[in-house]
């Protein structure tokens, strides 16, 4: 198992390397719109869009690097589909940052239909831009059929979806990490799909002068980013069912009946809740959007009894030891479902109405990412730098507990408070219309600061000891 | 729901969130073995009640029907450009149409029904009707080959600012339009 120690080992490295990076872009963003820095606007959003393509980058492969680790408890893992995804992100993630920083590409981590033929950039950006998205999308889509083969070759599809289990048979045993992981496995699969199609189609633009329907392009993008972004966050609830129960020294977690239907529902359901990215479109079909605000709603109820309660229930008079590991994963689950309310709130039709396109949807994207998601995938790192090392990073407890929980809910509360007062996303000065924005802006990017440094204390400590894991092997 | 409602429910509800795990966590501290299983089917039930009266107390209350059994007093013409909104109460089709529609004063008369046909000429916008104390009172996207119609009636009379609300190249920020609404 030692291939798949030092893929693991790597991925920790280079996600770690990474994050700091991409943190210090957003801080940059941040104070620009305070008016404490004054970047070109081109400036500004080349780092909007590495920043979000690098955020979601990494936490995504985390998230697949966590559970393709984990999966070696229940079934033979090959390294190969690991090691190739590997490559091919870094790939891809290279030909990002120079089609970004060197050719000017500036369209937002997701676009829209027909922005990249109008944003000015160099000629060749757009197409190297499509080729590093391309390349992305190959590698996600090799590693996860790779992981998907693994559990097949063990368990049938009904058995890895945990059928068996909604008729109330114990036997034989689907454990929640393998259903959780073969949901999400599954679920993803679309935004791939629909990322291809994209790409395609752009491409049959740009070369062949087909033009394009918007509405549809709308509907694939989103298919592809928010599916990505909502099955990267069940990779980490995946883990969290895994290590969990353990950290606070309890039994692990069985796979009840309405733990085996809350799972399959979610799979169906997750594939049409982007309806609500296009609520402000009158002319898409209504009813589209009436499931989307029903699908947006449902989906997070099972959600939350099974896996909040799960987590609340284990804790609850366990006399556990808290260290770094488990406290991730706690205020991970919190900050989720907080994130989760306020994403619902805005995914009621008469509501987005007023909220559509302003701070609240990265206040709500960063509660469950930067104070959820990415903690599922500490906790991870944390508990495998303990297992490999003995080191349970106790030290650091206090200091990066603190500074990263206080630094991100301030900064996620900047976010709030702006966008419920009606300031725009994506915009790198604000307009007199909105000038309240700015000082909410210097608020979060100061306290985006903590955030920072919990960060590099954390990764300086990290990094050293899984540098030791890949030079020993 | 107006913003400073869905701000105070989404604190409230973070309040209770938080508490309750605070709650939790201080429990841990000592071990106290129970089972809260039982517990599981009241909070399921509670969530389904929660988001039963949310959605019908929402569902029914969608933009897209506004005013739908009225006839709006005026419509006015929509189309984008990057970075600018030309509107126009003739429709605009032609770059010539586009261009005289700057020249054109948009005034509304309060407390009437207006429909908005809007629609982009290059990429997409987002058309949002900034109210005079500096708040979206609606929006609709304005989407290349498509017309999207919004009805909106405006109680408040005042200087408007229709902002582009879609992320659409460098001069995102600054693309705006403004007009006014007159008392009778
Ligand atoms: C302290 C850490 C972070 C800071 C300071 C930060 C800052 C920012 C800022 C200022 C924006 C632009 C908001 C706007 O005006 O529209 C942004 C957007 C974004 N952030 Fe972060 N962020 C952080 C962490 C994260 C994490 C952990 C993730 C994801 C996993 C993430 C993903 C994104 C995405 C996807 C966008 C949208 C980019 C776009 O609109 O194209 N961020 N962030
Ligand atoms: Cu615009
Ligand atoms: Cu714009």
């Amino acid at each position: 198992m030692t291939a798949l120690n030092r893929i693991t080992a790597a991925w920790i490295v280079t996600v770690l390397l990474v994050f700091p990076i991409a943190i210090l872009f957003g801080i940059l963003m941040r104070l620009n719109q305070g008016n404490a820095l004054s970047l070109s606007s081109l400036t500004f959003y080349a780092l909007m869009t590495a920043h979000g393509l690098l955020m979601v980058g990494i936490w995504f492969s985390m998230a697949m690097a966590g559970v393709s680790y984990l999966l070696q408890r229940y079934v033979e893992v090959r390294t190969w589909p690991i090691t190739f995804g590997y490559v091919l992100t870094l790939v891809g993630v290279v030909l990002l940052l120079a089609a970004i920083f060197v050719g000017g590409l500036h369209t937002g981590w997701y676009f829209l239909y027909p922005l990249p033929f109008y944003a000015r950039t160099t000629s060749w950006a757009p197409p190297v831009f499509l080729l590093a998205l391309a390349s992305l999308g190959v590698a996600w889509l090799v590693w996860a059929l790779g992981l998907l083969m693994a559990i097949l070759r063990r368990y049938s599809l009904g058995q890895a979806l945990a059928w068996q289990h909604l008729t109330g048979k114990t036997e034989p045993e689907t454990p929640p990490f393998i259903l959780i992981t073969t949901t999400t496995l599954l679920g993803v699969l679309p935004a791939f799909v629909a990322a291809v199609v994209v790409i395609v189609l752009f491409a049959l633009e740009y070369w062949g002068g087909l033009k394009q329907d918007a509405l549809l392009m709308k509907n694939l993008t989103f298919i592809f980013g928010h599916t990505l972004v909502n099955e990267m966050l069940y990779f980490g609830i995946a883990t969290l069912y895994e290590l969990f129960p353990g950290l606070a020294g309890k039994p692990p977690y069985k796979t009840k009946p309405f733990v085996a239907l809350a799972w399959n529902l979610v799979l169906v359901v997750v594939w049409t809740a982007y309806f609500h990215h296009l609520y402000m479109d009158f002319v898409q079909p209504v009813v589209l959007q009436y499931i989307g605000q029903l699908a947006s709603w449902i989906a997070p109820i099972p959600a939350v009894a099974v896996t909040t309660f799960s987590v609340l229930a284990t804790v609850y008079g366990s006399g556990m030891k808290w260290w770094l590991a488990p406290t991730f994963f706690f205020t991970g689950v919190m900050f989720w479902i907080i994130g989760g309310f306020a994403a619902i709130l805005d995914a009621i039709v008469a509501n987005n109405f007023v909220l559509h396109n302003t701070l609240w949807v990265p206040a709500h994207f960063h509660t469950y990412n930067l104070l959820g998601n990415v903690l599922f995938s500490l906790g991870f790192i944390t508990w495998f730098v303990r297992e490999k090392s003995g080191d349970d990073s106790g030290r650091l407890y206090r200091p990066v507990a603190t500074l990263y929980l206080l630094g991100g809910t301030g900064f996620v509360f900047a976010f709030y408070i702006a966008g419920s007062a009606s300031v725009m996303r994506r915009v790198d000065k604000y307009p007199e219309l909105v000038s309240s924005g700015s000082l909410w802006a210097l608020i979060g990017g100061l306290f985006a600061i903590l955030v920072f440094a919990a960060t590099l204390l954390y990764v300086a400590h990290a990094i050293q000891r899984c540098w030791r894991i890949l030079a020993a092997s | 729901m107006s913003q400073n409602t869905v701000l105070a429910l989404f604190l409230i509800g973070a309040f209770i969130i938080a508490a309750v795990f605070w709650l939790v966590w201080r429990s841990s501290h000592e071990a106290a073995p129970s089972s809260a299983e039982p517990l599981r089917r009241w909070v399921f039930l509670g969530l389904v009640v929660f988001a039963g009266i949310f959605t019908a107390l929402t569902l029914f209350r969608m933009p897209y029907f506004l005013y739908a059994d009225e006839i709006p007093a005026r419509v006015l013409h929509v189309a984008t450009r990057q970075f600018a909104f030309a509107i126009s109460e003739r429709p605009i089709e032609s770059d010539a149409d586009y261009a005289a529609a700057f020249a054109e004063k948009v005034q509304i008369p309060v407390g009437q029904v207006v429909e908005f046909r809007v629609t982009s000429f290059d990429v997409n916008h987002g058309f949002a009707l900034y109210a005079p104390n500096g708040r979206i009172v609606a929006q609709v996207q304005a989407m290349p080959g498509y017309m999207n119609r919004l009805r909106w009636r405006f109680d408040e009379p005042g200087e408007y600012v229709v902002q582009c609300l879609e992320y659409c190249g460098l001069a995102h920020a600054r693309m705006q339009a403004r007009f006014v609404v007159k008392g009778s």
